[in-house]
């Protein structure tokens, strides 16, 4: 397990990878906040490419940081989930609140969706 | 555990050897309610199924790693919610493969839950920043979830995933 941070394009870049469980969650909560508070980007991008595993724990760091970067005005945006990840953030109710890149092979499916109403 | 719980999960579960099939395999492990002891349950469940070498067990890895989110959160919610974070504390889970079905058990002793009800809905959280979403997870994941607890006296979460048979 490993997370790091990139600033570019006034966007705070956070990639983390291996399993976001408890275990992580409050380590990296702490780690945003260090981040967000000593910079002046108003986005924040997590990049999930190398996230195995994530389960509510994870997604509540997701969403507590969502809060604050929303409240300022900023936008939220969830790059590079495979396809597990992708059907727990589905689930999650976090489509309705910030962008989800859909995983490679699923956006053939997503643009049908959108254009065909239901599937 | 199961005596001092409350609830109507007893009777769901009467005989399930017809129901399920075979009993298989077993594992029965109390764990320090420590944080990187998730993983290691998450871990326990796809090992345990892995290992199976009957051919209905060759489930997809998406099955698989729904079993996983269900279990991490259900061992998630005993340490966090169950015990507070206290340390010295231990969690109980059984894991009951049979022919056609998981069954998962996570019981703690810790704290209880009041209302199980409002806690199964997905809004509901008692401490920051933590979803509500975990029992939202633990119900899509799997086909059957009880909630048996008791204030002062701890929580037994018990889980059922079918295979087609």
């Amino acid at each position: 397990m490993s997370f790091g941070f990139q600033i570019k394009d006034n966007t705070v870049w956070a990639s983390i990878s291996g399993e976001v469980d408890m275990q992580i969650a409050s380590l990296w909560r702490e780690a945003l906040e260090q981040q967000l508070n000593s910079t002046l980007a108003r986005n924040l991008t997590f990049d999930f490419t190398g996230v195995r595993f994530i389960d509510s724990s994870g997604l509540g760091v997701v969403l507590g940081r969502y809060k604050r970067v929303a409240s300022r005005g900023g936008r939220v945006r969830i790059v590079g989930a495979g396809p597990q990840v992708y059907k727990i953030l589905q689930l999650s109710g976090f489509a309705g609140l910030m962008e989800i890149e859909p995983p490679a092979g699923l956006e053939d499916q997503e643009a049908g969706r959108q254009a065909g109403g239901r599937m | 555990m199961r005596d001092k719980a409350m609830g109507c999960s007893v009777l769901a579960y009467e005989e399930p050897e017809l129901k399920y099939g075979e009993l298989l395999n077993e594992l029965h492990l109390d764990f320090a309610a420590h944080s990187e002891n998730v993983a290691l349950a998450r871990s326990l469940v796809a090992a345990l199924i892995a290992n199976c070498q009957q051919a209905e067990w060759d489930i997809t890895l998406s099955a698989l790693e729904e079993i996983k989110v269900a279990v991490s959160e259900a061992v998630s919610n005993a340490i966090i919610h169950g015990y507070q974070g206290e340390p010295g504390r231990s969690v109980h889970m059984e894991l009951l493969l049979y022919q056609y079905a998981l069954q998962v058990k996570v019981c703690d002793d810790g704290v209880g839950i009041a209302d199980v009800q409002q806690a199964m809905e997905p809004e509901f959280t008692t401490g920051e920043e933590h979803l509500g979403l975990g029992f939202a997870f633990m119900s899509s994941f799997m086909d059957d979830v009880q909630v048996d607890s008791r204030l002062g006296c701890g929580t037994t979460v018990t889980m059922l995933k079918r295979i087609h048979q």
